[in-house]
């Protein structure tokens, strides 16, 4: 049953969601700076709040690359983002990002990665041809963690 | 000594067990460290397996953990089936709560969470190893690994194996090499000490060994051969120095000899080797059935000439009077110095007593000779005792005891006699001995007296001198001088006698003057001895100041024989004594040897008829012719005349009518002692009241 705020199986995928920018690698900013990676989320809010306060811990925890958290609407440009439902897949902040949806319910084309429940157990998949039409590394061992799949 | 085996250990087996113990010593540190080293690597490699295994576990279970999938973290885990060692494999999460777990079939996690800390350990067999999973600076988990060690085990026994392999073969090649070594090395050495036994024992000094490389065994055969070189240098000098000290010894030798066995004065067998001698002789007469003569000779008056013309002229006597005996006798017979003025004689082979006493008597005659000695012609002779083999004495000692015996009983038969042995004489020896003693004694504690005799004038009707008789208290009785006096003179206390007859003559004499008594001279009797001493002057002085006395109150008497001695000496002496004031007197005169024409010359004042002519007188006529042809002499010289020992009224009638005014005699007084003579010097004389 829902407890009020956010779920326990959000909670672990808020925090796989954090967990997979380790694992991925995004080619390189063309700047002189470091740019944060833009985290996109299309959530609710109870869930925006708590990948919000789980990104600034991060962000705070260690010399790492830092994680810019936005609405996927207010967004410009997105490098990861996390779906609980389907949008446009046209929108231009998207067209280069790395799309996680929540389920496989969400039903997103171009979607990278999926969650999955197997065994009353939070589980993803990985499309590593929508990866590596991004252009982007995973890890093997994310690899090892995922259901693979390719395009159909 | 060391032993192995019940054999003594040489140096060498010393030496070499020496460097097997070092080398055992080293090799077993060496394989020690080895073995450990080699077991550390092990451990420390096993160690650094346990670590890289639970780095990689960590790196690849981490994503598992992050994304809470633990089958994945299970595959991973199973990955560790391959290695044997491995008995489990946990992985906990961040709370430490198991989240995947490997284990060997059967094996249970044997360890709590709460007890470990990170980090590696060894515990019962097994390596343990604790660790965090992290990502960055999170803690993702923990992992524990555990591996049994039996590979280790078998490492280390393996290594064992190897270090003890090892070990035993360095052992045996050690000492392979080292004996090889020594043995190559102690070679010359080994030579070295054969060569040093056959000097040490067989004197062989000419071996040397070839010289080597210049290393220290080579310095030490240089130094060997050097040595060797010296010792035989050496040697060699001994050898020569043996030979020199062999021709000393055995020429000092024949010196000992001689002078153990010869007199160094007159070359003639000694007391020793006389004694030897005479042994022989007596087992030769034993043997043989045959008789031998021993005789012990002493020359009369020799001290009289030793003392008064020095030791010098005693000697060359000596020396004359030994080769006048050797020629006296047969050259089988002995003749040795027994010491002193005596002399001993062999003769071995001798066929009676009638042959023995005419040798004696030839020896006799031969010494009597005057004899020119350093300007010096001396009158001299001999009394001879003689004891006989076998029957007088069996051995060596009895026969010059026994000889020795008789020679004393010639001597008191006046000067130039020969006497047999009898045993008779061994108790008048014995009486001498006695008598000696006696004497000795009185010296000692002056137990001397002297009495005092009257010489009566018959012209002056007095007394016009004393006599001073010495007589010997032996605590009985008092001794006559004519016996022990001979005695003195033998045993050498004539002088410090005649000393003391000195003395107390002048200080009784100086006594009765001080009583205010008529006093006379006194006359002392000096023996030849006291008046040939260098200082009989001198003494006669001291006794004379000593006493406070003139020395026209002292008179000397001395006898013929004082001339026979040295006549020069004796007139030297005699005049000084006159020119000091002091009369002399010749006492006895008429018994002697006198020369008459040397009375001529004499400083005398005096001449004393002796008693025997006076006891002779009216019995016989030559007796009376004697006298009266010395109281001729006596007054046509102008000396005084006394007759001595007038005991008869017509005795005095016969002397004064030929011409002799002075007499002294029992006739007139026996001899007094001090007290007596004080009383007698204040009376008239007693024979002119008795005539």
């Amino acid at each position: 049953m829902e407890q009020p705020g956010l779920s326990k199986e959000n909670k672990i995928k808020a925090t796989y969601l954090l967990h997979f920018t380790k694992y991925i690698h995004w080619p390189a900013a063309q700047s002189l700076v470091p740019v944060p990676l833009r985290l996109c989320l299309d959530t609710t809010v109870v869930f925006y709040d708590f990948m919000a306060d789980i990104i600034t811990r991060y962000n705070a925890s260690g010399p790492h690359r830092l994680i810019q958290l936005e609405q996927v609407v207010n967004a410009a440009n997105c490098e990861l983002t996390y779906l609980q439902n389907q949008v446009q897949p046209s929108l231009s902040q998207l067209s280069h990002s790395l799309l996680v949806v929540e389920s496989e319910a969400v039903g997103q084309p171009h979607s990278g990665i999926t969650f999955y429940t197997l065994q009353r157990k939070i589980r993803f998949s990985i499309n590593i041809d929508v990866l590596a039409g991004l252009n982007l590394s995973v890890s093997s061992e994310l690899l090892k963690l995922a259901r693979i799949e390719h395009n159909a | 000594m060391p032993r192995l085996f019940g054999k003594p250990i040489s140096f060498f087996t010393k030496q070499l067990l020496g460097i097997i113990a070092i080398n055992l010593l080293i090799l077993a540190i060496a394989s020690g460290l080895i073995y450990s080293s080699f077991v550390d690597d092990y451990r420390d490699n096993l160690l650094n397996i346990m670590q890289s295994k639970a780095t990689l576990l960590s790196a690849t279970s981490s994503s598992a953990l992050l994304f809470n999938d633990n089958e994945a973290a299970h595959k991973i885990l199973a990955s560790l089936a391959q290695y044997p060692a491995m008995r489990f494999a946990q992985i906990y999460d961040a709370n430490k709560a198991p989240f995947a777990g490997y284990s060997r079939a059967g094996l249970p996690v044997d360890v709590s969470l709460d007890t470990l800390t990170l980090g590696s350990f060894f515990s019962q067999d097994n390596v343990y190893l604790f660790s965090r999973i992290q990502q960055g600076s999170d803690v993702l988990g923990y992992l524990l690994l555990s591996a049994d060690t039996d590979s280790l085990l078998g490492r280390q026994q393996r290594y064992g194996r190897i270090v003890i392999w090892v070990f035993v073969l360095s052992l045996l090649l050690a000492y392979l090499l080292n004996w090889r070594l020594q043995k190559r090395m102690l070679a010359p050495i080994t030579q070295l000490s054969k060569l040093v036994g056959s000097v040490a024992q067989q004197g062989l000094y000419h071996k040397r060994l070839a010289p080597r490389a210049a290393d220290e065994i080579g310095t030490l055969i240089t130094g060997v051969n050097s040595m060797l070189d010296t010792i035989q240098e050496h040697q060699k000098q001994l050898r020569d120095h043996n030979e020199r000290l062999e021709g000393v010894v055995e020429l000092k030798t024949t010196e000992l000899f001689t002078r153990a066995n010869y007199d160094a004065l007159t070359q003639l067998p000694n007391r020793h080797l006389l004694t030897d001698r005479l042994t022989h002789g007596i087992e030769n007469a034993r043997r043989e059935n045959t008789e031998l003569a021993l005789m012990f000779l002493d020359l009369d008056r020799f001290k009289v000439i030793n003392d008064s013309l020095g030791h010098a002229i005693g000697d060359q006597l000596l020396e004359q009077v030994a080769a006048e005996l050797t020629e006296a006798v047969r050259k089988s017979d002995t003749v040795g110095r027994w010491g002193g003025d005596e002399f001993v004689i062999l003769l071995e082979h001798v066929e009676d007593k009638n042959s023995i006493e005419k040798i004696a008597w030839q020896i006799i005659d031969k010494i009597t000779q005057p004899m020119l000695v350093g300007g010096h012609q001396l009158h001299v002779s001999a009394s001879i005792g003689i004891a006989r083999y076998p029957q007088d004495g069996i051995d060596a000692a009895n026969l010059l005891l026994h000889a020795d015996t008789s020679m004393y009983k010639a001597k008191v038969q006046g000067p130039g006699k020969c006497h047999f042995f009898t045993y008779a004489m061994l108790d008048a020896s014995i009486e001498r001995l006695s008598l000696e003693t006696q004497v000795r004694q009185a010296t000692k504690n002056k137990a001397f007296t002297l009495f005092y005799q009257p010489k009566i004038s018959l012209s002056q009707q007095n007394f016009i001198g004393l006599e001073a008789l010495i007589r010997m208290n032996n605590g009985d009785q008092y001794v006559s001088p004519t016996a022990f006096l001979p005695v003195a003179e033998d045993v050498g206390l004539m002088h410090s006698i005649s000393i003391w007859v000195l003395n107390e003559a002048c200080q009784q004499n100086a006594a009765w003057l001080e009583a205010g008594l008529p006093i006379v001279p006194v006359a002392v009797n000096l023996p030849v001895s006291f008046l040939l001493d260098q200082q009989c002057v001198e003494h006669i002085e001291q006794a004379l100041c000593k006493a406070g006395l003139a020395p026209e109150f002292l008179e000397v008497e001395i006898t013929e024989n004082t001339f026979m001695a040295s006549t020069e000496l004796a007139i030297e002496v005699l005049k000084k004594l006159r020119k000091l004031g002091v009369n002399v007197a010749i006492d006895d005169f008429g018994t002697g040897y006198s020369c008459l024409a040397y009375l001529r010359d004499l400083p005398i004042g005096t001449l004393k008829i002796d008693g025997t002519f006076v006891k002779g007188l009216g019995k016989k006529s030559g007796n009376d012719g004697i006298v009266q042809t010395i109281i001729t002499l006596g007054r046509g010289l102008g000396l005084e005349l006394v007759a001595e020992g007038v005991e008869q009224q017509y005795q005095v009638d016969i002397l004064a009518a030929m011409g002799c005014s002075v007499f002294q005699g029992y006739y007139f007084s026996r001899p007094l002692n001090a007290t007596d003579m004080a009383t007698y010097l204040g009376k008239p004389v007693q024979g002119f009241k008795a005539r």
